[in-house]
């Protein structure tokens, strides 16, 4: 194939305004320079929102896998969970990253870094959704809770480091001088993240109620369930 | 009235891009910014001593959002002559105007860090043991510590980019020189104006206040040392 011929095949690849679902989840994981493109030029709405409700029913599938550890109901239970917990996540987080962005030298609009949050939560949605089988498969071979909320989490910070390594492509691609910044702020919605999976508990585990009234933070949750783990081995 | 939040929006943006040759513009007689550096410290600063004090009480974070801006602005105030002083002396060719101008653009900044992470303070608000409940002690801790912390660091990102306004108004060493002096003058007068307005997060054990009973009895830095002598002997 010479450069001209390689050139219009290229050319034909470019996503346009227009794309569907699945050139728009192959740009996503290929090319989300191209995605970029569109949210650095102001055409990215529509994408935005395909990729919103794909990350939204990504969720929702790999919430129910980790809700399918305690069987019904909360297999449904875990699944909103995940989902509204990841959207209430990011939209805690969504004003400073606007004020990061800007403070990285990036020149973006509030709906430019909505558009690159969404696109960063649906790769980390997708690459869930691609380790749905592997969780699966220690769903139904352990009883442990402590044991299984590892290898979520494990999952979980694979798929999150992948996913706003976008984050940080796209505001370079705004012009962000700092990215140093924005990695401190990936840390702070990580933090919000795994806050929110405590404070939607029981996610793994089973309960008799949809939500835990105790407040408590995220290491002293996890430090008493591994120890009640521990004590009933 | 359009226009007016369109100006702002706009300003707020490069306020936090924070371009030396952009903001040294702000510098300038006449150019009408100091207006705005005082809105968005308010809203900023306000937005976020409500979080700081609504664990205690809703009335207050009420107080605390008002207290909050102004120990903000009375320091800025109070130091507004020596900062103009300081910089005159140091040779930067700042004048008194342009000082407390710089001033404000600093605390501008530093309000609209703090005011982007008021939604996670209060995802922290939601997360902590209520008022009343057994872990309030803890709960007043973790909320102190977290308050300190973050006040911190967004002080730290304020004051780089700041800096960098700095030194492209009077190169690097005097740049050094005066933010250094600002810095410590703004250190001793804040904390004496943040002893004499407190409380914030409210002790537990004590009544809801604007003020404490005697505001202006002792200072912050001779309790620090009477803590300090405690400790030894």
């Amino acid at each position: 194939m010479n450069i001209d011929e390689r050139d219009k095949m290229d050319e034909k690849q470019k996503l346009s305004e227009t794309a569907g679902l699945m050139p728009l989840v192959e740009a996503l994981l290929k090319r989300p320079g191209e995605l970029v493109n569109l949210v650095r030029e102001g055409r990215g709405s529509r994408a935005t929102s395909i990729l919103f409700w794909l990350a939204m029913a990504c969720f929702l599938i790999y919430g129910a896998i980790m809700g399918g550890f305690s069987g019904h109901p909360q297999w449904l239970a875990a699944a909103v969970k995940v989902a509204v917990g990841m959207l209430l996540a990011a939209l805690l987080c969504y004003p400073s990253l606007f004020i990061f962005s800007c403070l990285s030298g990036a020149d973006i609009r509030p709906g430019q870094a909505g558009s690159l949050l969404v696109g960063a939560m649906a790769l980390v949605a997708i690459l869930l959704l691609g380790f749905v089988p592997v969780a699966f498969i220690f769903t139904c071979s352990t009883n442990s809770v402590s044991f299984m909320g590892f290898i979520h989490l494990m999952i979980w910070l694979v798929s999150f480091a992948i996913g706003t390594r976008y984050l940080v492509q796209g505001l370079r691609a705004l012009s962000a001088r700092k990215p140093n910044l924005i990695v401190v702020w990936c840390f702070i919605l990580l933090l919000t993240m795994v806050q929110m999976s405590t404070t939607l508990r029981p996610i793994v585990g089973r309960s008799p109620h949809f939500l835990s009234a105790e407040k408590k933070f995220f290491l002293v949750h996890w430090g008493e369930t591994a120890d009640a783990d521990i004590k009933a081995n | 009235m359009k226009k007016i939040l369109e100006n702002s929006w706009s300003g707020m943006v490069r306020l936090c891009r924070a371009e030396p040759d952009e903001l040294a513009g702000w510098l300038e007689p006449g150019s009408g910014r100091l207006p705005l550096c005082f809105l968005l410290l308010v809203l900023g600063s306000g937005v976020y001593g409500f979080s700081v004090g609504l664990w205690r009480d809703p009335l207050m974070g009420l107080y605390v959002g008002l207290k909050f801006p102004l120990i903000v602005l009375i320091t800025a105030l109070c130091n507004a002559a020596i900062n103009g002083m300081l910089a005159q002396l140091l040779g930067t060719g700042l004048g008194f105007r342009q000082s407390f101008t710089a001033v404000m653009i600093s605390f501008a900044l530093l309000s609209v860090i703090l005011g982007s992470l008021s939604p996670l303070a209060l995802f922290l608000w939601f997360n902590l043991p209520p008022m009343g409940s057994e872990g309030t002690q803890l709960a007043h801790n973790t909320l102190l510590l977290f308050h300190v912390a973050l006040i911190a660091a967004a002080g730290v990102g304020a004051n780089v980019r700041f800096f960098s306004l700095l030194r492209r108004v009077c190169g690097a060493v005097k740049a050094i020189q005066v933010l250094a002096a600002w810095l410590v003058l703004n250190m001793i007068v804040g904390c004496q104006v943040s002893w004499n307005m407190r409380p914030f997060v409210g002790s537990p054990g004590l009544p809801v206040h604007f003020l404490r009973e005697h505001p202006f009895d002792g200072t912050f830095y001779e309790n620090i040392f009477t803590v300090f002598l405690r400790q030894i002997i």
